[in-house]
């Protein structure tokens, strides 16, 4: 319960760093807090790896999808401030430290981990957004001439 | 690329000033897609219906049968009122309620705008490294020592913006002054140097370039994906080297590291 407001204040704030405007930076803050409820279920469970963050990601391109929507403004502003808790800013410090330790393998095999992290939280984002867009999209605006 | 080295009749030709709403749009970290989609859409608003390419280093701009305008882009941040800013008022373009001579004159003030004062944006980095750091596993009493490293990382960055200094030499340096309170931290015995450490530094993580990268990518724009995914990784390299600097120092001095 903590973890889930410490998410979501901490989004909050990365939101007022990055210039979003107040309303915006408070739905961002609330889904931080349901992303990262998600993840924290998921994290209890065993074996689940790379699971959580993805679950986690998917729910915050969901919702942000929504969001955009209703109140007509870019995804961004959603989902860059609640996505930051989730970046595996400590497992890359751990790698780090490992490697100036000199333990090459387990150093990188932890910068991987890190990158396969944040991999999986850009999957879930870009997949949340090709499946609720065009539910939520029900009109197009013509492209202007040939080309896409 | 800004209004001071323009004269005023290029901001009555539509393509210029569609061209300059995509350069703040990408500078400003909008998404190569929705870049691309705002730009034809002014244009065929504007009665000049174009194509457009997008890339994080230039974006060029062609109209059907007619000229082609091409902007280079060398440095790009993340301010999100720019972006929110100029969606609403394509929109209000898009639906007649906004004239060419009247959206130029908002893009031209729209430069360098900034919801909230620099003090405030530091502050709030400061606040927000702390309750990360907490995340991590720090205690209450390793807050003060991420905070400060937030306040470090983002007050340096914010300070260097507006000079010409090479985005990879700042984080470099943010990356290792940040890391100071961390080792601060240690040198005084209060443990879980690492989670203060992760923390400030989670100001500079190169994350929503990443995932702008991979989403570029899944979206079918490779050329923006792949190097929006160099610049992650460079700027991850050098956060990493600059942390890495001081702590490899602290380590070889007093041998012991509190993860």
């Amino acid at each position: 319960m903590t973890a889930v407001l410490l998410a979501a204040v901490s989004a909050l704030l990365f939101g007022v760093v990055y210039q979003c405007p107040w309303r915006a930076v408070l739905l961002a803050g609330l889904l931080a807090a349901v992303g990262w409820g998600v993840y924290a279920a998921l994290a209890t469970v065993a074996h689940l790896m790379i699971l959580p963050d993805f679950a986690g990601a998917l729910v915050v391109g969901a919702l942000a999808e929504v969001a955009a929507v209703w109140r007509r403004q870019p995804v961004s502003l959603f989902v860059v401030p609640a996505i930051i808790p989730f970046v595996p800013g400590y497992t890359a410090y751990q790698s780090m430290l490992t490697l100036i330790r000199g333990h090459f393998v387990s150093g990188l095999g932890l910068g991987l981990s890190a990158i396969v992290v944040a991999g999986s939280l850009a999957v879930g984002l870009a997949l949340a957004t090709a499946v609720v867009r065009p539910l939520v999209h029900r009109r197009r605006l013509p492209v202007p001439f040939g080309g896409r | 690329m800004t209004m001071s080295d323009r004269t005023p009749n290029l901001w009555s030709d539509p393509l210029t000033v569609v061209a300059e709403a995509g350069v703040l749009l990408l500078t400003s970290g909008a998404e190569t897609s929705r870049v691309e989609d705002t730009m034809e859409r002014l244009a065929a608003a504007f009665g000049v219906p174009a194509q457009t390419m997008v890339m994080p280093t230039a974006l060029f701009l062609h109209q059907a049968g007619g000229s082609t305008v091409m902007q280079r882009v060398r440095r790009r941040g993340t301010n999100l009122a720019v972006v929110e800013l100029i969606n609403a008022w394509s929109r209000d373009v898009a639906a007649g309620r906004l004239t060419l001579p009247g959206f130029a004159e908002r893009l031209s003030a729209v430069s360098g705008y900034r919801r909230y004062p620099p003090a405030v944006e530091v502050a709030a980095a400061g606040v927000a490294a702390a309750l990360l750091a907490v995340l991590f596993g720090a205690g209450w009493r390793n807050m003060p020592f991420a905070l400060m490293a937030g306040v470090i990382a983002q007050g340096l960055r914010a300070g260097l913006r507006a000079h010409a200094v090479s985005p990879g030499v700042t984080d470099f340096l943010g990356a290792m002054l940040a890391a100071l309170p961390a080792l601060l931290d240690a040198g005084l015995g209060l443990g879980r140097g690492g989670a203060v450490l992760a923390g400030g530094l989670m100001v500079l993580v190169p994350g929503v370039m990443m995932t702008t990268g991979v989403r570029d990518g899944i979206a079918g724009d490779l050329l923006a994906s792949v190097s929006r995914l160099l610049e992650a990784a460079v700027v991850a390299a050098a956060v990493a080297a600059g942390a890495a600097l001081p702590l490899y120092l602290y380590i070889l001095g007093h041998g012991r590291w509190p993860v």
